[in-house]
């Protein structure tokens, strides 16, 4: 069967589509990409045999089927024969579960690029600027590591040129002679960083403050990811991160993505206003988390995010366990279309005790 | 860390073990034990907290002296002229799942006079604490001193060495939790003379007839909702006794209209209990059955399976494995059997308690006759899963905690 792409992609920009075609767009995208599926992975088919009578034509984005995020981590869905997938993508996954696994073929893999490009140039521009990496190299060396934070710098270092890291392998101490030189390098150009939330935060941010070192990146935009959860637990505010950031490393521009491995590259990337957009790869919803009832814009709920992307796994709707609210469809004043929404937080994690354990299970 | 939790007089653990060894057994049902006991049924039952929680009534009625002079008549019964004595030193290591199973091993033991040690999770739950505080008090009274020097409650974070310690101490090892742990423990050594019995994961089931069902008038409908809450909802369907599948007996088109007309009832139950489970846990029952459905365990997942009632029906080529799938919070699978007899044959080792509606003994006693090698331990009414009997697992736990003397 083959699949029409009607995502524009021969437009620059991701963020231009009218609300209303794009809806309609939308729909007939997923709508054909659940049929795909539906004949391609036998054990997608027998969950929308099972929960929805088999049925794979839908007639709005919140009646689709979304699968919840964590079966990646349960059980193996693949839409292509097994000689295809050209590598396996797995989330780090938190302690005590077995990650996800994710399988690409060349087809998906290239989407997966592409949509990454394209959303990030119509942040950063389409010339490549010097870019430094607030990790440390190790993290593409090491295999057992080699997961989405490794994929993540593979990813955005296509879009730098002199890319230099910051951190040091294995200690994870600033580079600073390589930061400076990279500097003097670079004066007075545009600078690109990329780097994952919590490891900047802590290991360069948190470095430099306590080595006294204030640094100017001059017209710098940093593009971070990962997740929230644990600088949350240490009680640090999207505007305490960005404040911090510019007082001791002197980055102007300062975007979050929202993003998982289960969807790489259809990326949800934070504008100027401190919100996150779909691009048109991208639509998200809010669902009540007890009644799956999708969530009027306003109301907090469980994000379900979709992607046009998925195609050699069924991972194009994902109910995920994370919490968000969405603004609105369309009229953000940073000017960018389409859905923008905040992000909460994660469902708290809670356990009925269970048959599992008298006790002596260690720690 | 190790905390002694009773007696709270002894910080010690090392030198209540050696007092608890030295003392050795009092005669079976001593009239001290059975007076202990029925002290702290009466603690519980006058505090105005603990007798309002379910698990924790339940508890008190079992220890009353009326019911524990049941449990001797019936003990000496069994026993006639043999001679049954107390084994020595019982060592428990309760499960943390259910926070009342620690004391029925416990005072079971203790009346058939051992000396008991009582290793509890460190997860326990907050009511255990309070029947602890009950027990603690009563043990300050001098009368009951025999028992205090024959008591030890403790808890400790993962420690071989003093599993091992305590392990050659006692002459009977009692484990109660999960296949994990079982193992785990059963790997450590114990006093060559000691015998074990031991309480791994197991899984139950409903059995109900949709014929019955269907002929239930409102009241008695209102009635078995009571009952299937009690035993599916209590410790939150995660009671090895909880019933995590429902087998519906009658044609396909009677278990149909059954099915119509038992869960909405058990909706109006739960919300008139206002039962209210953490999101995520509608998460997990979500992922549940989509897990099922996509291994092939599962052809038809009722409708938003993230409420308090989510059902999976299995599939028929699913085999066993569906078992090993615990979520808890109320997720059910379900099954249609036209008869008992074709219900037997899909038993296994690991299914403990049967709990029926709408069955006369005739049929359920030639349905055990026909189970599958070890299938089933327990066949008890809906709405009784969770009360705790002598009888556990397939064998009488007085019996197990004594030893005959042969006298010829």
């Amino acid at each position: 069967m083959e699949l029409e792409t009607k995502t524009p992609q021969n437009q620059a920009d991701p963020y231009r589509e009218e609300p209303f075609a794009k809806s309609t767009r939308y729909l007939a995208e997923m709508n054909s990409l659940t049929a795909f599926h539906a004949s391609h992975c036998s054990a997608y088919s027998r969950i929308l045999h099972a929960a929805y009578g088999g049925k794979t034509t839908f007639d709005s984005l919140p009646a689709l089927p979304a699968l919840p995020v964590r079966l990646f981590k349960e059980i193996d869905l693949v839409s292509v024969p097994h000689d295809q997938v050209l590598k396996t993508l797995s989330s780090s996954g938190t302690s005590g579960q077995r990650p996800s696994r994710i399988f690409l073929d060349k087809e998906t893999a290239t989407s997966q690029a592409h949509a990454l490009v394209r959303i990030v140039r119509s942040f950063v521009g389409n010339r490549r600027l010097p870019m430094m990496i607030l990790d440390h190299p190790g993290v593409l060396k090491d295999r057992s590591a080699f997961s989405a934070r490794g994929a993540g710098i593979l990813g955005f270092s296509q879009f730098g040129a002199d890319v230099t890291y910051a951190l040091q392998t294995p200690s994870l101490l600033p580079d600073w002679l390589a930061i400076d030189s990279f500097l003097e390098r670079h004066r007075c150009e545009r600078i690109l960083m990329f780097g994952f939330t919590f490891i900047l935060w802590q290991h360069l941010l948190l470095a430099a403050e306590q080595a006294n070192r204030k640094l100017d990146f001059g017209d710098s935009i940093l593009i971070h990811g990962g997740g929230w959860k644990k600088l949350e637990e240490s009680k640090v505010s999207n505007e305490e991160f960005k404040g911090r950031l510019r007082s001791t490393l002197g980055i102007r521009a300062i975007h979050n993505y929202y993003g998982m491995v289960e969807q790489t590259g259809s990326i949800f990337m934070e504008c100027e206003q401190g919100c996150f957009h779909a691009a048109d790869y991208s639509e998200i919803l809010t669902r009540d988390p007890r009644t799956l009832a999708v969530q009027p814009h306003g109301a907090p709920g469980l994000i379900q995010t979709m992607s046009t992307i998925p195609r050699s796994y069924p991972g194009h709707i994902l109910l995920t366990e994370d919490l968000g609210i969405v603004h609105g469809a369309d009229g953000c004043i940073c000017g960018r279309r389409g859905t923008h929404f905040s992000i909460l937080g994660r469902l708290a994690s809670a356990e009925l005790r269970g048959c599992s354990d008298t006790h002596q299970v260690p720690a | 860390m190790i905390s002694v939790l009773v007696p709270s007089a002894a910080s010690d653990h090392d030198a209540q073990l050696q007092r608890l060894t030295a003392a050795g057994t009092v005669r079976p049902f001593d009239p001290i034990v059975v007076d202990f006991i029925d002290a702290i049924s009466k603690s519980v039952l006058l505090d105005l907290v603990m007798r309002r929680i379910p698990e924790m009534a339940a508890v008190a009625h079992w220890m009353r002296k009326a019911h524990v002079l049941e449990l001797r008549a019936a003990f000496e019964a069994k026993r006639g002229q043999r001679i049954w004595l107390g084994r020595g030193t019982a060592l428990h290591f309760a499960p943390a799942n259910v926070d009342s199973i620690f004391l029925y091993s416990w005072f079971l033991s203790m009346l058939i006079g051992n000396a008991n040690i009582v290793r509890l999770s460190q997860r326990r739950g907050e009511q255990v604490g309070l029947l602890l505080d009950k027990i603690n008090a009563a043990l300050e009274q001098e009368k009951f001193a025999p028992i205090r020097d024959r008591s030890l409650v403790l808890a400790y974070d993962y420690d071989d060495s003093l599993t091992a310690r305590l392990s050659q101490a006692c002459q009977v090892r009692v484990l109660w939790g999960g296949d994990e742990s079982v193992r785990r423990l059963r790997s450590v050594p114990m006093n060559p003379l000691a015998s074990e019995i031991v309480f791994p994961n197991r899984f139950s089931l409903a059995v109900l007839s949709a014929e019955s069902i269907i002929q239930s008038t409102p009241e008695q409908m209102d009635q078995l909702a009571q009952r299937f809450c009690n035993d599916a909802y209590w410790f939150d369907q995660m009671a090895c006794s909880s019933p995590r599948l429902v087998v519906w007996i009658g044609d396909s088109h009677r278990c149909e209209s059954a099915q119509k007309f038992f869960w909405p009832r058990i909706e109006e139950e739960l919300a008139r209990r206002a039962v209210q489970y953490p999101e995520v846990v509608g998460m997990n029952k979500l992922v549940t059955a989509y897990v099922s459905a996509g291994n092939s365990l599962v052809d038809h997942i009722e409708h938003n399976p993230t409420g308090l009632v989510s059902r999976a029906h299995l599939s028929s080529q699913a085999g066993p494995g569906f078992r090993s799938l615990e979520c808890g919070g109320g997720f059910f699978f379900e099954r249609k059997c036209p008869d008992l007899s074709r219900l037997a044959p899909l038993l296994t080792e690991r299914d403990q308690t049967l709990s029926y509606f709408g069955f006369d003994h005739k049929q359920l006693r030639a349905f055990a006759h026909s189970l599958p090698t070890r299938a089933v331990d327990r066949i008890v009414p809906l709405g009784t899963a969770l009360n705790f009997s002598t009888i556990w697992d397939g064998s009488d736990l007085l019996q197990s905690f004594s030893r005959e003397v042969d006298l010829q």
